[in-house]
């Protein structure tokens, strides 16, 4: 083997020894210690309500009903997302306080009471999902009287959420 | 292993791709868009199960074939079942399993991969003996056969391999008739394949791919972005992209430009060398940047790179999940879910693949370097594949699939390389104790 091969050798084989010792760091310090992710989050993670979308013109928006709603964060990454569901809410149309629980399964760990009707509330929901994983958070609320509305919809509309953002 | 991925594909339906599979039931000698050999298979089988059941008879052949032609390589008994182990957890791991039922292409091209290292290992072994060029050559054109990218790939073997024959023959028979006898049933071999190769046509994908690579990768990068509008890309091509790409218009955004008649005009006219021209006036971009796409773009992370493509696995672009056979789950310890623990895996094939050459180099027993010459033989031919992949296939989107074959040849040189280490270290610790 002449000395230029030798050396091509080895500076092919010391590259892949570099490389190997790069992803081995780039994996566990900059990805699993430091929990930096590749992708993003706003792209990876979606939210479904229990209720179906509507849309005033085209914004959309989604009615909390009395008693028991849940909200599904799914993340579609292979990564490991954490962050915090901040729901922009509004009051129901007869401007009734409500009480407002939300947490994971039956644990409500969160307790809210809605009495400020006049501006936007906002719930923040915080979640750790590990890749390809949901988790169902339950939205439970509490009407003191009964809100009618007079164009004939029979739903017991609670709570309006007017918006949602990732933090 | 045969129980459990017969009763998988017996017991699960097909996975058909609406927009990729039909393709490959058209079978064509010249013409079409993808290569002769699958299309027939697949136009010969037909039934969606019939298909998935030749798949997996196939891909068990060809692993077993793999796993029995290195057993017999490795000396000491116990590594020869710690190698039969990991070879069984491989098999049945769910990016390798799943691939049984997908209608599309990538099933068989994993098995022909474990056809032609094999029969390259035996070449390697058995010093060129006229059986085992016979047996390479046709796996060349049986791999050759499933994939356009990897037809282009075979050219490259096929010469290698033809110089590497005459000088090895010259060398040990010095006998000019045999070895113009050898070289003649080779070159008929050379020619089937080059005909094969010849006559498919493949002229679907590359307007694709000239749209896909624009607009996705080409735009990320200011210099890129510029060179791609001097040579005339339309910009309501990169309109028409972004649309398609930010509201479901019933087209892929590759496609809707594809159709677009400002866009065909230019691809037409000047853009089918387009990618060529490219690559060679950005050196950069050729070499470099499919490694350190980093450097590049503002993403500042290894998503894009071929090292995302070959840690990935198919999993998620396929949105595969683990398998449950015989009450058995599959899982992947070559593939995890979480992606920071893929690279590590990948950092350690790496790292295997690379240390018995720089540590164990100067035992020069006969069996070593045949073991290392067949490693750095099919590394560059890996890398090859997964350059040409990168060139002239891969849309960030498309990475894990199309580096996929790649990442299954190092994870394979990985495991060989690690049973390697063990079986030096064995040795050692025998030498010492008979001293």
């Amino acid at each position: 083997m002449n000395i230029l091969t030798k050396i091509l050798k080895y500076s092919l084989h010391s590259l892949f020894l570099i490389v190997g010792l790069f992803l081995i760091f780039y994996g566990v310090v900059y990805l699993k210690i430091l929990g930096a992710t590749e992708t993003i989050l706003k792209e990876k993670v979606v939210v479904r309500f229990s209720s179906e979308t509507e849309y005033n013109v085209d914004k959309p928006f989604w009615w909390i009903l009395e008693g028991q709603n849940s909200v599904l964060i799914k993340n579609e990454s292979d990564e490991t997302h954490r962050g915090e569901l901040v729901l922009k809410v509004k009051s129901n149309p007869c401007l009734i306080p409500v009480d407002f629980y939300f947490g994971e399964d039956k644990d409500f760990s969160n307790r809210l009471k809605f009495t400020n009707l006049n501006q936007k509330n906002d719930i923040s929901i915080s979640f750790e999902l590990p890749p390809m994983s949901d988790k169902r958070h339950l939205l439970i609320v509490n009407m003191p009287k009964s809100c009618k509305l007079a164009n004939g919809d029979s739903r017991q509309l609670a709570l309006k959420v007017v918006d949602f953002k990732f933090e | 292993m045969t129980i459990l991925r017969i009763k998988g594909v017996l017991t699960t339906d097909p996975k058909v791709d609406l927009y990729d599979s039909p393709s490959y039931f058209e079978f064509r000698l010249t013409g079409g868009v993808r290569m002769p050999f699958i299309t027939l298979i697949y136009s010969t089988l037909k039934d969606f199960k019939l298909i998935i059941i030749f798949q997996v008879l196939i891909s068990i052949t060809s692993i077993t074939f793999f796993t029995l032609t290195f057993v017999k390589f490795i000396q000491k008994v116990i590594l020869k079942y710690i190698f039969i182990l990991i070879m069984f957890l491989f098999a049945i791991s769910t990016n390798i399993v799943s691939l049984d039922y997908l209608i599309m292409a990538e099933s068989l091209n994993i098995s022909s991969i474990f056809l032609l290292t094999t029969c390259v290992f035996r070449l390697l072994q058995n010093n060129y003996k006229y059986i085992d060029v016979f047996f390479t050559t046709l796996s060349i054109i049986i791999f050759a056969g499933i994939k356009s990218i990897n037809g282009i790939l075979s050219i490259f073997c096929l010469s290698i391999l033809l110089t590497k024959i005459v000088q090895v023959k010259l060398k040990l028979e010095k006998n000019w008739k045999k070895i113009f006898q050898s070289v003649n049933l080779y070159f008929i071999l050379f020619s089937l394949l080059a005909a094969t190769y010849v006559t498919t046509n493949v002229e679907a994908t590359p307007i694709l791919n000239t749209s896909a690579i624009t607009n996705s990768r080409l735009w990320e990068n200011k210099n890129w972005r510029n060179y791609a509008l001097d040579q005339g890309f339309p910009l309501e091509a990169r309109n028409v992209f972004l649309k398609y790409s930010n509201n479901n218009l019933g087209l892929p955004p590759d496609e809707a430009v594809s159709k677009l008649p400002s866009f065909q005009n230019w691809y037409y006219s000047k853009g089918k060398n387009f990618l060529i021209n490219l690559m060679i006036a950005k050196p950069d971009y050729t070499f470099l940047a499919p490694f350190l796409m980093f450097f590049y773009t503002e993403n500042k992370n290894l998503e894009g790179t071929l090292f995302f493509g070959y840690s990935q696995g198919l999993k998620n672009y396929f949105g595969f999940k683990n398998l449950q056979f015989l009450n058995f789950n599959s899982y992947d310890i070559f593939w995890p879910d979480q992606r920071s623990s893929k690279y590590i895996i990948l950092g350690i094939i790496f790292l295997l693949i690379t240390i018995p050459q720089i540590l164990f180099n100067k035992i020069h027993k006969k069996d070593n370097f045949v073991f290392f010459k067949f490693v750095n033989t099919i590394l560059f031919f890996a890398l090859l594949l997964s350059y040409l992949s990168w060139w002239f296939g891969s849309t960030p989107n498309e990475l894990p699939r199309h580096q996929f074959p790649v990442s299954v040849i190092l994870y394979l040189l990985g495991i060989l390389n690690f049973i390697q280490i063990l079986s030096i270290i064995f040795n050692k610790i025998t030498l010492k104790h008979k001293v």
